[in-house]
C-alpha cells in the first residue's frame, strides 16, 4: 500500500506526468494521417467504444476510491471548494468520451460512405412542443435536485475573518484560475497573468476564422477535422484542465509540489536553483561576468525569441506546414502559427525549466520585463 | 416523414418527468426539513419541559402551603358569604334596571345641554357681529341670545342634579360592595405567589391551556409559520459597546449562547443538567445587580468562543481534557471548529478572561487561580526578560551581583549557577544549564566552561565591599529567639521546605525572601551581620527592610544564621577550566562580528583572562542574567525575551510547535513551554548559541496552570474605558496594592482581609519562649502579632501615618515583633497613605479640624468617666510612660500618641462600638451600640451618652500635652525581656 | 369539443372557456399539430425555440442540453443571489458576520450553499457547452460571430464568479482575490510591476504608480479593503449580470438567426 502511494507520489510530479502526457497525447488524438495510422494500429480507438468508456470510468473511480482511503488525499479532495473540481474531472472525461464515441461512429459510417447519423436525422423535422421543451424541463428539474442535494450535504466553506497581515500558505486563486497560477511557476506574472489570458481569449475567438475546413459542421467527426480537434484538445485538456488539477491537488505550501498522498508540510524546502539564459551563456559557458549593458546581456534571449516567432513560421511554411500555408493564405497562416507558437511556448518553457533549470529567456528585472 | 413529427415516446417522457418531479419534491422537502431541524430547538424543547415540571412543582407547593394556612381557609368562607350577599342586595336585577334607566336620562340631558351650548355660542357670535356690523338686526339677535342664555342656565342646573343623583347611586353600590372588594384584595395578596405561577403555567404548560391556545402552541412552531411568533426561537444579545476585534475591524458583539443556555441567569436551575445550569455565583456574574450584568457584558468577552454560533461545535467549545473531548464527540458530535482564531477558553483557564479588564489589580476577588498566577509572575520576575506592559517599571527580583566577592566564593557561585535547586529547592533562581536541549556530552562540556566564564566575569568586574566587624561572636541561641520574635519569619523560612506543599498566596508571602536554611554554607557571619545592619548599602534596590537591630542583636542573629548548614554542595565537584572549549565559546561570539579569519586572529592574541572576561560578558548578555540582577556594565540593556503584552491573542500558527506531539493549541503550547522551555528544540539541528535560552523555573503543574491563565489573559482586545472605571480611587488602590505586594506588608499585617502569614510563627514563639500552652497561645496570638490594619484609613491621620512608616515609633511596647524601617521615597510613602485613605473612602489629604476644647465641668466629667470607678481606662492603656499592671497581652496602645495619631471622628466611633471597627479587638464595649441612649452612666452630664463620648474623646486628646511627647522607645524596665534589648 | 353540452362539461372545461382564460392562454392545451406550433409562437419565452427543428437537435446525445443548463443555472443564481442580497451587507464591518448569520440563524440560510455550488456548476456547464459546440463544429460559418459572443460570455461568467468569491470576506476570499489582482498589477504599460510602466512617464513624473495602476483600478485601493469589497459587490450584483444578460440575448438571437441547432449540410 505505502509503496503504491509512494510510486504515485513520484509519477504525479509535473516533470514526470507532463512529458508522459506529451508523449502519449498525440497518439490518442492523432492530428495527422500518419499518427492516425499508428493510432489505428495500436487500436487506441477502442477507448471510444462502450467497453473503452466503462474501462475509463471504472479506472477513474478506482483511483478516487483508493485515494480516499488515504487521509492526506481525503483532506485535500473533500475540502469543500475542491469537490466541484473532482466533479469536473468526471464530467470532462465523460463528455470527452461521449463526443469522441459519436465522432468515431460517424467516421466509420462515412468510411462506408453512409454519411453521419445526424445527416439522416436532419432530414426529419420534429415539433419542439412537446419533445424538446419536455426534456429541457426534466433536465432543469434534475439540475435543481442536484444543486439542493449537494447544498444539503456539503456546507459552503467559511474560513477565519479576513486578516490582511496573515497570509495563508498556500494562498490559491479561485479554482478556475489555477491554470494561470500554475503558469506563474514558469512565466513572469505579466505573461502568465495578462498576456496569456488575452491570447487565449483572442485565440478562441479566432478559431472559426482559422479553421477553414468546411467539413465536420453539424455532426461529430474526428477524422474530418483531425488537426482542429487534436489542437483544441491539447490546449483545453492538457494546458487548462490538467494544470487546474495540478494547481488544486498537487500544490501545497510555498507552492511546492506535494504528491497526492504527501502531507502538506509547511517547512518543506526545495532548492531553487534556476538560472537565466544570459547567466548560462556568460557565467557558465563563457565564464565571464555578466555585461553591464542590458541589451548586450539579453541579446541571446532576444535572438531566440525573434527566431522563434519570426523565422520559425517562415521555415515551417516552406517545410512541414507547406499545404497548411497554401490552404490558409499568408495572413491566416501567420495568425495561426503565432497563436500556436504562443501556446506551445508553455510546454517548451516547462521542459526548459526541468531539463536546463532555465528561469527566464530574457531577464530585464529593471523594467519588470522577463520572458 | 412521420405524420406526427414526434421523436420521443411521450409516455416514457411522462414517466421520467413524474419521477424527476417526485425527486424534486423530495429534495425540496428535505431542504425545508434540514433548514427547520436546528440543534438548539431540541435544547429549547427540553428546557421547556424542565420549566413546566419545575413550575408545576413550585405551584403545587405554594398552593398546598396556602391552603394549609387556616387564615386563608377562614377567609375563603367569609369571602363566599360576602359574594352571596353582594349578589343579593347590591346588584339585584331591578336595582340594575333602575340605574340603567337613570343613566339613559342623564345621557339625554347631557346631549341636550351640549347642543344648546353650541347654539348659544353661535347666537353670541351673531349678536356680537350684528352689533359691530349691522346694528339694525342686533336687537333680534340679542333676543335670540337672551332666550338661549336663560335656557342654558336651566339646563345646567338639571344636568348637575342628574349627575349628582347618578354619583349617589354609585356611592351606595360601591359602599355595598366595599366589604367584598376588601376581602378579595386580601385573598389576592395571600394567594399572590400561586396566582403568578398559575398564569405562567397557563402560558407554557399545554395541559393548562384551553383548546385554542393548545392548537396555537402547536401551529406557531410548524415549519413555515415559525417565522411569525414561535415558542422556540434564537435568543441573542447585541452588545453595542463591547465590540469584537475581527482583525483590525471592530464589529458589534452578538451573543447567541442564551439560545441553548436558557437557565443561565435563573437561580432555580442550579442543579439542572447542562446546558441549562445557572451560572455560578450570580451576584458576581450576570445578575442584574452584579458588576457584570448579562445585557452589558454577554458571554464571549470572558469565555471567548464564537458568540454568533448556535450549535455546540460552531460556538467553538473547547474541552478541558482529552477525555472530555472524546465524550463530546459522541454526545454532541463535536469537533474542534477549524478556521476560528479564538476558541472558548477551556475550564482550567477560564479565569484568564478576568485579566483583560482587571489587569491593574493585584487581587481579583473570585479569581483565585489568576491571583496565584499574577503573584507567581511577580516572584519569578518573568516581566524582566519578557516585556509586559502591566509590569512596566517593576524592580529586578534578583540580588545585586556587583559586590559578589564579599559574599560568596567562586566555587559556590559555580555550583549555584550550575544547579540552584539542589541547594535551595524553593529558590526563584531558574536553572539555565544542563536542560533538555543542552544535556548531550558536548553541550555539557560547553555549559561547564560557560559557567566558569560567567563566574569569572562576575567576580572580576565585582566591586569591593568592606564588611563591618562584628562586636562579639554573638550567641546563636539568643539569635534564634530574636529571629523568631522580631519578625524575620514574616518573609523568610529557616527550615527546608516540605515536599509537595500546595503553592498558595500565603505560602508565597512566607517565601518573599530567600529560604535561609543552609545560609551558613553560603556566606560568612560577618557578611550577614553587615547585611542585617544596613541592607541597602550592599544592595541599593533591595526590598529587605532594616529591622533596627542593635549591634548585639545583629551579631546574635548572624551567629544563629551562620549555624544553619546545608552541605549538599560539598560533594559537587567543580570541573577544571578547559581552554579549548573556552576558545570555542570565544570564537562563536567573535565570528558574529567579523569574518572567520579575523576571529581566529583575534583569538590567538587573547590571554586566558581576556578570553574569560570577553565570553563572560557576552554570555551574561546571551542568557539575560542582567534582567533579574544588577550587574556592572549592563545598566542599559533591553529585555531579551519575546514581548508578552499581547501573548494571549496569539494563534497556534504563530507558535513553533517543532516536532512535539502536543495538542495544537496556544494554552497547550504555553503550558509545555513553562514545564520544559527547551523542549521545542527537540529534533532540531542547531549550533549551541542558537538553541532556546529560556531557563527552567521548575514550576509545579498547578503553578504552570496559574501562570498560563495569566498569559492567556494578556490579550489585545481590551475593553472600552467606559467599562473599566479608571477613577482616582481605583488608581490609588492599585498603586497601593502594588506596593503592598512588592514589600510583602501582608507577610505580617492583615490587609484587605488577607495576610498575617507570620501568625503561625508568633504562636510557635509564644509556646517556645513564652511557655504558653497551645490553645492559650492560640487565643492570644492576635494581640502579639502585627496589628490588623482593617479600617486604618479611617483610624489614623495621614500626616502621622506618613511619619510613622518613614520612621517607625513603638505604639504597642509589649509586642516583640518590630515594624521595620524601609527606605521609602516620599512618592512611595504618599502612595501608601493614599492607598489606606482610598480603602476607607476618606477625604484626602485635607480634613476639617474638629474642635477638641473642654470646659471645666466637661473636663471633670471626663476625668470621672476616665477614673477607676467608671471606665478605668488606665487599667489597660499605657499613658505616656506609665505602664498598666497585669500581663502584657491585655495592654493597650499609649494614649499619649492619640492627639497626632488618631482621627477624632474615629475615636468617637471606636468608643461607641469597637467590635464594629476591629472585630475581635480586646477593647470592651462600654456602650451598647444598639440602644445607645440608655446604655451609658446616667449620673454624668445628665446621662447624655453622645456628650459623654465627645467629652471623653476631647479629654483623650489633651493627654498628649500633659504627659509630653511619647517616648520613642519603651523604657528598659520591661519584664522578661533581655537586658540589652531596646526597641 | 363542441359535442359536449354546457351542463355535462367539467368545471375545468367551463373555466377554460371564460373570456379571462382565453385572453391569457390563446392557444389552450395543444391537441393537434397547429396548436403545437401556435403554443410556441404565441409564448414570449417559448418562442426562444423554433416551431420545428431537425430530429438530431432534440437528442441529448447531440446537444447535451449544456446551453440550456447554463442559462437555467444562471437564472437560479440570480434568484438565490437576490434572496442573499436581503441579508448580506457589503461593508467590511458586517460582511463576515452576515455570512455566519446566514448559516446560523437566517431561515433557509442554505441559499448561500445553493448560490455557491451553482456558481461552480455554471462555470463547468459553460466550459462543457463550449466543448460540445466545438466538437460538433457548430462554430463554422455562418455561426462564427455567435461563437465569439459565446467566448465573451465564458469570460463574463468567470469574472462573475471571481467577483462573487470575495464577498464572504474571509481568509480564503481576500487571499484568492489578492493572488488574482496581483496578476492585474503586472499588466504591461499600465501595471506597476508590469514591463514598460516607466514608459508612461513624462519627465520623471511617473503616471503609473501603485495608487494609479490597473490593480488599483480593479480593487479600488492599494490593498484589498473596503473599496474592493464594495466595488466587487456592485460588479457582482449589477454590473456583470446586466452585461451578461445583454450578451445572452444576442447569443440566443444569433442561435436562431444562424439557423438554429447546427446540422450537417
Amino acid at each position: 500500500m505505502e509503496s503504491i502511494k509512494h510510486f504515485i507520489n513520484i509519477i504525479s510530479a509535473p516533470y514526470v506526468m507532463f512529458p508522459l502526457i506529451l508523449a502519449v497525447f498525440f497518439f490518442i488524438f492523432p492530428p495527422t494521417d500518419r499518427l492516425l495510422a499508428i493510432h489505428k494500429k495500436l487500436r487506441l480507438y477502442k477507448l471510444w467504444t462502450n467497453g473503452g468508456g466503462i474501462a475509463l470510468f471504472s479506472s477513474l473511480i478506482i483511483i478516487f476510491a483508493f485515494g480516499l482511503t488515504d487521509s492526506n488525499f481525503r483532506r485535500i479532495v473533500t475540502k469543500p471548494d475542491n469537490v466541484p473540481i473532482a466533479g469536473l474531472i468526471f464530467l470532462v472525461v465523460f463528455f470527452l468520451w461521449w463526443s469522441m464515441k459519436q465522432a468515431w461512429e460517424n467516421d466509420e459510417r462515412m468510411a462506408q460512405g453512409q454519411g453521419p447519423r445526424e445527416a439522416e436525422d436532419a432530414k426529419e423535422k420534429v415539433l419542439v412542443w412537446p419533445d424538446l421543451v419536455y426534456i429541457e424541463l426534466i433536465a432543469l428539474i434534475l439540475c435543481t435536485v442536484l444543486l439542493i442535494v449537494w447544498s444539503i450535504f456539503l456546507k459552503a466553506p467559511l474560513e477565519e475573518p479576513a486578516n490582511p497581515t496573515v497570509s495563508p500558505n498556500p494562498s490559491k486563486a479561485p479554482w478556475y484560475f489555477l491554470g494561470l497560477q500554475e503558469m506563474l511557476v514558469y512565466f513572469d506574472p505579466w505573461i502568465a497573468g495578462v498576456l496569456f489570458p488575452t491570447v487565449i481569449i483572442i485565440g478562441m475567438m479566432a478559431i472559426p476564422f482559422l479553421d477553414t475546413n468546411e467539413k465536420g459542421c453539424g455532426y461529430y467527426s474526428f477524422r474530418e477535422r483531425k488537426m482542429a480537434v487534436s489542437i483544441f484538445m491539447f490546449f483545453w485538456l492538457v494546458l487548462w484542465v490538467f494544470l487546474i488539477l495540478v494547481g488544486t491537488f498537487l500544490r501545497g505550501p510555498n507552492w511546492n509540489f506535494f504528491g497526492p498522498f504527501e502531507p502538506w508540510d509547511i517547512s518543506k524546502l526545495e532548492a531553487l536553483t534556476n538560472v537565466n539564459l544570459s547567466e548560462i551563456i556568460y557565467m557558465i559557458w563563457l565564464k565571464q561576468r555578466l555585461p553591464q549593458n542590458i541589451f548586450l546581456r539579453e541579446i541571446w534571449g532576444f535572438l531566440l525569441i525573434f527566431f522563434y516567432f519570426g523565422a520559425a513560421p517562415l521555415l515551417l511554411a516552406k517545410t512541414f506546414l507547406k499545404n497548411l500555408y497554401a490552404r490558409l493564405g499568408s495572413l491566416r497562416y501567420s495568425l495561426f502559427t503565432f497563436l500556436l507558437l504562443m501556446a506551445v511556448s508553455l510546454p517548451i518553457k516547462m521542459i526548459l525549466r526541468w531539463v536546463f533549470n532555465i528561469k527566464y529567456i530574457v531577464a530585464i528585472p529593471e523594467f519588470f520585463f522577463n520572458i | 416523414m412521420n405524420p406526427q413529427e414526434r421523436h420521443y415516446n411521450i409516455n416514457k417522457l411522462n414517466v421520467i418527468f413524474a419521477a424527476s418531479s417526485v425527486l424534486l419534491l423530495a429534495a425540496l422537502v428535505w431542504l425545508f426539513v434540514d433548514d427547520y431541524s436546528r440543534g438548539w430547538k431540541d435544547y429549547q424543547k427540553e428546557f421547556r419541559a424542565l420549566e413546566i415540571q419545575k413550575t408545576r412543582l413550585k405551584h403545587s407547593q405554594t398552593l398546598s402551603k396556602l391552603q394549609a394556612q387556616e387564615e386563608y381557609q377562614s377567609l375563603g368562607k367569609v369571602l363566599e358569604a360576602a359574594r352571596k350577599d353582594f349578589a343579593a342586595n347590591c346588584n339585584s336585577k331591578e336595582l340594575g334596571k333602575e340605574t340603567a334607566q337613570q343613566g339613559a336620562e342623564n345621557d339625554l340631558l347631557n346631549q341636550d345641554y351640549k347642543f344648546t351650548k353650541a347654539g348659544y355660542d353661535a347666537a353670541r357670535y351673531r349678536y356680537e357681529s350684528a352689533a359691530a356690523h349691522h346694528p339694525e338686526d342686533a336687537g333680534r339677535a340679542k333676543e335670540e341670545f337672551d332666550r338661549l342664555d336663560k335656557k342654558i342656565q336651566e339646563l345646567r342646573l338639571a344636568v348637575e342634579r342628574s349627575n349628582q343623583a347618578m354619583k349617589d347611586r354609585e356611592e351606595r353600590s360601591k359602599a355595598c360592595g366595599a366589604k367584598l372588594k376588601e376581602l378579595e384584595r386580601k385573598e389576592r395578596v395571600l394567594a399572590k405567589d400561586s396566582r403568578i405561577l398559575e398564569t405562567k403555567l397557563a402560558k407554557i404548560d399545554p395541559h393548562q391551556m384551553n383548546l385554542a391556545n393548545r392548537m396555537a402552541d402547536v401551529v406557531r412552531d410548524s415549519p413555515i409559520i415559525d417565522f411569525a411568533n414561535p415558542n422556540y426561537k434564537i435568543e441573542q444579545i447585541v452588545l453595542a459597546d463591547m465590540r469584537e476585534d475581527l482583525n483590525f475591524i471592530d464589529v458589534p458583539r452578538v451573543e447567541r449562547c442564551v439560545t441553548c443556555h436558557l437557565g443561565i441567569t435563573n437561580p432555580d436551575y442550579k442543579d439542572s443538567p447542562q446546558p441549562f445550569t445557572t451560572h455560578p455565583d450570580l451576584e458576581l456574574f450576570l445578575g442584574n445587580e452584579s458588576p457584570h450584568p448579562l445585557e452589558e457584558f454577554g458571554c464571549t468577552v470572558c469565555h471567548g468562543g464564537r458568540g454568533r454560533g448556535t450549535d455546540f461545535t460552531s460556538a467553538a467549545h473547547t474541552p478541558s481534557s482529552e477525555k472530555q473531548g472524546e465524550g463530546w464527540k459522541e454526545k454532541y458530535n463535536w469537533h474542534e471548529l477549524t478556521h476560528w482564531d479564538r476558541p472558548m477558553s477551556s475550564r482550567p483557564y477560564i479565569q484568564s478572561g478576568c485579566f483583560k479588564c482587571h489587569s491593574g489589580q493585584m487581587v481579583i476577588p473570585g479569581a483565585e487561580k489568576l491571583n496565584l498566577g499574577i503573584n507567581l509572575i511577580e516572584k519569578a520576575g518573568c516581566y524582566n526578560c519578557h516585556f509586559i506592559e502591566q509590569y512596566k517599571n517593576w524592580p529586578k527580583p534578583g540580588p545585586d551581583l556587583t559586590k559578589l566577592a564579599s559574599k560568596i566564593s567562586k566555587e559556590w557561585a559555580y555550583r549555584w549557577i550550575d544547579n540552584p535547586h539542589a541547594f535551595r529547592p524553593d529558590t526563584w533562581m531558574p536553572a539555565f544549564f544542563n536542560q533538555s536541549n543542552t544535556s548531550d556530552p558536548q553541550s555539557v562540556r560547553r555549559n561547564q566552561q560557560e559557567i566558569h566564564a560567567i563566574v569569572h566575569y562576575l567576580f572580576n568586574q565585582g566591586g569591593e565591599f568592606a564588611l563591618e566587624r562584628m562586636p562579639s561572636a554573638g550567641d546563636p541561641k539568643r539569635g534564634e529567639e530574636i529571629a523568631a520574635s522580631v519578625g524575620c519569619l514574616g518573609c523568610h523560612q529557616v527550615t527546608p521546605p516540605e515536599e509537595d506543599q500546595p503553592t498558595t498566596r500565603t505560602l508565597l508571602r512566607r517565601l518573599h525572601g530567600p529560604n535561609l536554611s543552609g545560609i551558613g554554607n553560603k556566606t560568612s557571619s560577618e557578611w550577614i551581620y553587615s547585611w542585617l545592619k544596613d541592607p541597602p548599602q550592599y544592595h541599593p534596590e533591595t526590598r529587605m527592610p532594616n529591622l533596627r537591630l542593635s549591634d548585639g542583636e545583629a551579631a546574635d542573629v548572624a551567629a544563629y544564621l551562620s549555624g544553619l548548614k546545608n552541605s549538599v554542595y560539598e560533594n559537587v565537584s567543580v570541573p577544571a577550566l578547559d581552554e579549548k572549549v573556552i576558545d570555542e565559546v570565544v570564537l562563536t561570539f567573535l565570528s558574529k562580528s567579523g569574518t572567520l579569519q579575523q576571529a581566529q586572529a583575534k583569538l590567538l592574541s587573547m590571554s586566558l583572562d581576556e578570553k574569560l572576561d570577553f565570553s563572560g560578558l557576552r554570555l551574561i548578555r546571551h542568557y539575560g542574567c542582567f534582567s533579574c540582577h544588577n550587574i556592572k556594565g549592563f545598566e542599559k540593556d533591553k529585555p531579551i525575551g519575546t514581548e508578552l503584552t499581547f501573548e494571549g491573542s496569539k494563534t497556534p500558527h504563530q507558535l513553533d510547535f517543532g516536532f512535539i506531539p502536543i495538542d495544537h493549541s496556544a494554552p497547550a503550547w504555553f503550558a509545555q513551554k513553562l514545564r520544559d522551555p527547551r523542549i521545542f528544540d527537540k529534533g532540531r539541528v542547531k549550533p549551541h548559541d542558537e538553541k532556546l535560552r529560556m531557563p527552567n523555573f521548575k514550576f509545579t503543574d498547578e503553578e504552570v496552570e496559574a501562570i498560563v491563565t495569566v498569559v492567556l489573559g494578556l490579550v489585545k482586545d481590551g475593553p472600552p474605558s467606559k467599562i473599566v472605571p479608571r477613577t482616582m480611587r481605583n488608581l490609588f488602590l492599585e498603586e497601593g496594592q502594588k506596593m503592598v505586594r512588592l514589600y510583602n506588608c501582608q507577610g505580617c499585617h492583615i490587609l484587605e482581609a488577607e495576610g498575617g502569614a507570620i501568625q503561625p510563627t508568633v504562636k510557635e514563639w509564644l509556646i517556645r519562649y513564652e511557655n504558653r500552652s497551645a490553645n492559650e497561645a492560640e487565643a492570644v496570638v492576635p494581640s502579639f502579632s502585627p496589628p490588623n490594619l482593617v479600617g486604618e484609613g479611617k483610624k489614623v491621620q495621614p500626616k502621622w501615618l506618613f511619619d510613622f512608616v518613614h520612621e517607625p515609633v513603638t505604639i504597642r511596647p509589649w509586642l516583640k515583633v518590630r515594624m521595620p524601617r524601609y527606605k521609602f521615597t516620599t512618592t512611595q510613602l504618599n502612595t501608601l497613605v493614599k492607598y489606606f485613605s482610598a480603602q476607607d473612602n476618606q477625604e484626602f489629604p485635607f480634613a476639617e479640624k474638629t474642635d477638641t476644647a473642654l470646659s471645666r465641668e466637661e473636663r471633670q466629667a471626663a476625668e470621672k468617666l476616665f477614673s477607676k470607678d467608671y471606665f478605668d481606662c488606665a487599667k489597660c492603656h499605657i499613658i505616656g510612660d506609665k505602664l498598666p499592671e497585669g500581663s502584657p497581652e491585655n495592654w493597650a496602645p499609649n494614649f499619649a500618641l492619640a492627639k497626632e495619631r488618631l482621627k477624632p471622628q474615629w475615636v468617637m466611633d471606636w468608643i461607641k462600638n469597637p467590635q464594629e471597627l476591629l472585630p475581635g479587638t480586646k477593647m470592651p464595649a462600654y456602650f451598647d451600640p444598639t440602644s445607645l441612649d440608655t446604655s451609658g452612666p446616667d449620673d454624668i452630664l445628665n446621662g447624655d451618652e453622645h456628650e459623654q463620648i465627645r467629652v471623653l474623646r476631647n479629654y483623650l486628646m489633651t493627654l498628649t500635652d500633659s504627659y509630653g511627647t511619647p517616648v520613642a522607645d519603651a523604657p528598659a524596665s520591661l519584664p522578661q525581656t533581655p537586658a540589652s534589648a531596646s526597641f | 369539443m363542441a359535442d359536449q353540452t354546457d351542463e355535462t362539461k367539467g368545471i375545468l372545461k367551463r373555466i377554460s372557456e371564460t373570456p379571462v382564460w382565453e385572453s391569457v392562454f390563446r392557444t389552450g392545451i395543444p391537441r393537434n399539430r397547429r396548436q403545437r406550433m401556435m403554443v410556441i409562437l404565441n409564448n414570449v419565452f417559448l418562442h426562444l425555440h423554433p416551431v420545428r427543428l431537425p430530429k438530431h437537435g432534440i437528442k441529448l446525445k447531440y446537444t447535451w442540453c449544456m446551453g440550456g443548463l447554463s442559462f437555467f443555472i444562471f437564472l437560479a443564481l440570480t434568484v438565490t443571489g437576490i434572496l442573499l442580497m436581503f441579508y448580506y451587507r457589503p461593508t467590511v464591518e458586517y460582511a463576515y458576520g452576515d455570512i455566519i448569520d446566514l448559516k446560523e440563524q437566517v431561515p433557509l440560510g442554505i441559499m448561500r450553499e445553493i448560490h455557491r455550488w451553482g456558481a461552480h456548476l455554471m462555470v463547468i456547464a459553460v466550459w462543457l457547452h463550449m466543448f460540445r459546440v466545438f466538437m460538433t463544429g457548430a462554430y463554422k460559418s455562418p455561426r462564427e460571430f455567435n461563437w465569439m459572443v459565446g467566448v465573451v460570455l465564458l469570460v463574463l461568467t468567470m469574472l462573475l464568479s471571481f467577483t462573487g468569491y470575495l464577498l464572504p470576506w474571509d481568509q480564503l476570499a481576500i487571499w484568492a482575490i489578492t493572488v488574482g489582482s496581483n496578476m492585474a498589477g503586472a499588466t504591461p504599460l499600465v501595471g506597476t510591476s508590469g514591463p514598460g510602466s516607466s514608459l508612461l512617464a513624462i519627465g520623471d513624473v511617473n503616471f503609473v504608480t501603485p495608487s494609479s495602476d490597473a490593480r488599483f483600478a480593479l480593487i479600488g485601493g492599494r490593498f484589498i479593503g473596503e473599496a474592493a469589497l464594495l466595488r466587487f459587490y456592485v460588479l457582482h450584483c449589477i454590473g456583470l449580470p446586466f452585461v451578461i444578460m445583454i450578451f445572452m440575448i444576442v447569443h440566443f438571437w444569433r442561435v436562431r438567426k444562424d439557423g438554429g441547432i447546427s446540422s450537417p449540410l
